[in-house]
């Protein structure tokens, strides 16, 4: 089901925890390159720089492909050239995964992307209805990202599942979204955020993990923004080719401000309960919105004016948290310069590793994906 | 998840890849772990003082009337002077080598004081004509006074504001008709100036590496130099059409330059940044120089294979290069 070795996802991830540990001055410099040297991990996983590199030299070369199959085909067929480019991203993806090791490279992401974007394109082609052709997209855009999410352990993908739900909902309604339907698309993206929540705290999935914490966390906006008094008035004026609903009631327009100013804090408050660095920065940014949405729906001070009280008050309440917290009152946060451990995960396969014990990879030796070498069955098994 | 993290790191302790003493301290760890506010808490400070300093130049700037210009420049110098005073006294001892901040709010007063010289500045030549039609003046004071602060106070960012100031003084001395002018790079002589400065800037960082005046700014002065050198070169070779082809090698005797460096000192960012800059260079050479004389449909064939094999080539070079970083 996942297209990458495991024992290699082990072994990756025993070094993001040993470089954690590294970080937080709990190993040593020699510690750390022993353990790493004992389980080296051979899928190939660059640095944030070099990912955008190949991100954008693959979406080049995928793009000058794509060019040189429409100019061959004379511009006919469309439909049959986004299947072909589809198939051939997908194909390009899979050699990549198992050949060259890539592991969230850039390579890979891009290619997963692309692959959803021609396979929508192709489904929707020549829809006449724009409606229709956006159902069937989000449609085709949920199934795939399951799909990208389940094999490619992408992140993206997982985030973008509630994303293309929340764009389903809505597309449904052809003249105008009736206030109801609000309702329903906040309740469908809190049922998929405590399902992925559940998923996530079961650890049954250790290795989609990451994939899982991203979809609880797209749900979570996703929810928020169903009831947003910013998402309500855009949404009410892009009716899908009827005319607007009428204006809203009081009662409703307190009722999408409270929510509206109301949740950021929750998210904060819970962040700041379960001591979750994740939560915490959604609630942090969230909170920051609302200066952007006041200012752009409610102001009474000038900007100029907002600006400096939102930053004096900013930076008043930061000081005095960096002042509580370097007293070591907390028994909760610090703030002292190292990386968080928020999100270390130790699957069960990887201590069942280290505890049989497996010697180093030679040159001779291809994990995963490779004729054998600790990783299953090879490929040409 | 706690006994799966006493697992793991006993199985490492068995087999004698961590010490007892070692394995115990990160159970205690694991097992009373602490969130770290420290990036969260920074970033909201930053953001905070940026929102200050641009709501007060804001209001500056649409409440000239009423306010008065006394009392406005008499407030932005009191709160400069305030900011200044109060960063001397809590700031450590000087010293030509890298001096760690006394505290956190150190370098976020220090920080808004730096924003603030600009403000005072501007405001001075625009209300008060203070340095009269010498706009190359007003640029090149503040410009000093922040490279006088970041060397006394050691502060990067506030390194980052100098020579940023040092480009807009050079540009504006080079053509004063910039200031009435956005569209940059028309002009020959800023482009041959932002290369100029560009390379001088990574001359100065690579000498100051090797003096004991202040070598930790070297990578301030490296990251404002590559990026302003490579600008210049791809803008020269964009612009001088009689010598594209000289700037073209200028261009890959830069990149030559910074993959050796990246390989040095084992940086992927330079790597990349390097290798972009090139290819984005040749491809102008390719598209806009060589293939451009082809005639239609040809021409267009011609560019879509060339950027399908080229997206290729230079994807597996940048993936040898990369795994060659490891054997280092």
């Amino acid at each position: 089901m996942i297209a990458y070795n495991k024992t290699s996802l082990d072994r990756r991830q025993l070094q993001t925890i040993i470089d954690q540990l590294s970080a937080n001055k709990l190993l040593s410099p020699e510690e750390v390159k022993n353990i790493k040297a004992a389980y080296p991990s051979d899928l190939y996983s660059p640095s944030i720089f070099v990912r955008i590199g190949y991100g954008i030299l693959t979406l080049i070369a995928n793009g000058a492909a794509f060019g040189i199959v429409l100019l061959m085909s004379g511009g006919s067929g469309i439909r049959s050239i986004c299947f072909f480019m589809a198939l051939l991203s997908i194909g390009a993806l899979e050699f990549f995964i198992r050949e060259k090791k890539h592991y969230r490279s850039g390579v890979d992401d891009v290619l997963f992307h692309l692959a959803v974007i021609y396979l929508i394109a192709g489904f929707t082609f020549d829809f006449s209805n724009d409606s229709n052709m956006l159902i069937t997209g989000c449609l085709i855009a949920i199934g795939c990202y399951i799909v990208g999410t389940i094999r490619y352990l992408n992140r993206l993908a997982a985030a973008l599942i509630p994303v293309a739900a929340w764009c389903f909902i809505f597309s449904l309604f052809r003249s105008g979204i009736p206030i109801p339907v609000y309702f329903i698309a906040a309740a469908a993206m809190a049922a998929l955020l405590l399902f992925f929540n559940m998923l996530e705290k079961q650890n049954r999935w250790p290795y989609h993990r990451d994939c899982l914490h991203w979809a609880t966390f797209a749900s979570a906006i996703a929810c928020y923004a169903s009831l947003h008094y910013h998402c309500y008035q855009t949404l009410r004026y892009i009716g899908y080719y009827g005319s607007p609903e009428p204006g809203a009631t009081n009662l409703w327009t307190i009722f999408l401000w409270c929510w509206t100013i109301v949740v950021p804090f929750v998210f904060l408050g819970y962040g700041i309960r379960k001591a979750s660095i994740s939560w915490i920065w959604l609630g942090m940014v969230a909170v920051l919105s609302l200066g952007y949405f006041y200012h752009h729906y409610l102001s009474i001070l000038s900007p100029e004016v907002g600006a400096i009280l939102v930053g004096l008050i900013i930076t008043c309440l930061a000081g005095y948290i960096i002042l509580y917290l370097q007293q070591k009152k907390s028994k909760r946060f610090e703030y002292e310069p190292g990386i968080n451990s928020d999100d270390l995960l130790i699957p069960a396969s990887l201590v069942g590793m280290i505890r049989i014990h497996t010697p180093a990879a030679d040159g001779s030796t291809s994990f995963g994906g490779g004729s054998f070498g600790g990783g299953g069955a090879g490929g040409d098994f | 998840m706690k006994t799966m993290s006493k697992d793991l790191f006993d199985a490492l302790r068995d087999r004698g890849f961590i010490t007892d003493e070692k394995c115990d301290a990160i159970h205690r760890w694991y097992d009373h772990p602490k969130v770290n506010l420290y990036l969260e808490l920074r970033s909201l400070l930053y953001l905070g003082v940026i929102l200050f300093a641009g709501g007060l130049s804001l209001f500056i700037y649409t409440h000239i009337e009423q306010l008065g210009h006394l009392t406005i420049i008499s407030a932005l110098i009191a709160l400069y002077l305030g900011c200044l005073v109060w960063s001397a006294k809590v700031a450590k001892p000087f010293s030509w080598q890298k001096v760690e901040s006394p505290n956190t709010a150190y370098d976020y007063v220090l920080l808004l004081a730096a924003l603030l010289v600009p403000i005072i500045i501007a405001y001075l030549q625009s209300q008060f004509n203070f340095f009269g039609n010498r706009w190359s003046l007003a640029s090149f004071i503040p410009m000093l006074i922040l490279f006088g602060m970041a060397y006394f106070f050691d502060h990067q960012g506030v390194l980052s504001l100098a020579i940023s100031s040092l480009a807009a003084w050079l540009g504006i001395t080079i053509k004063p008709s910039l200031l009435l002018d956005f569209d940059l790079f028309n002009h020959h002589e800023l482009i041959i100036t932002c290369f100029a400065l560009g390379v001088a800037l990574l001359a100065f960082a690579t000498f100051i590496k090797t003096t004991r005046f202040k070598p930790h700014f070297n990578d301030t002065y490296q990251q404002f130099g590559t990026h302003l050198a490579f600008l210049g070169a791809l803008a020269a070779l964009i612009e001088f059409d009689r010598s594209w082809a000289l700037w073209w090698l200028v261009l890959f005797a830069l990149g030559a330059w910074h993959l050796y460096q990246a390989f040095h000192r084992k940086n992927s960012y330079l790597m990349m940044v390097a290798i972009l800059y090139m290819y984005i260079g040749t491809c102008y050479v390719v598209s806009g120089k060589i293939l451009a004389h082809l005639d239609g449909e040809n021409e267009i064939y011609a560019n879509l294979f060339y950027y399908l094999f080229s997206g290729i080539g230079v994807g597996m070079l940048i993936n040898r290069l990369h795994k060659k970083f490891k054997t280092l």
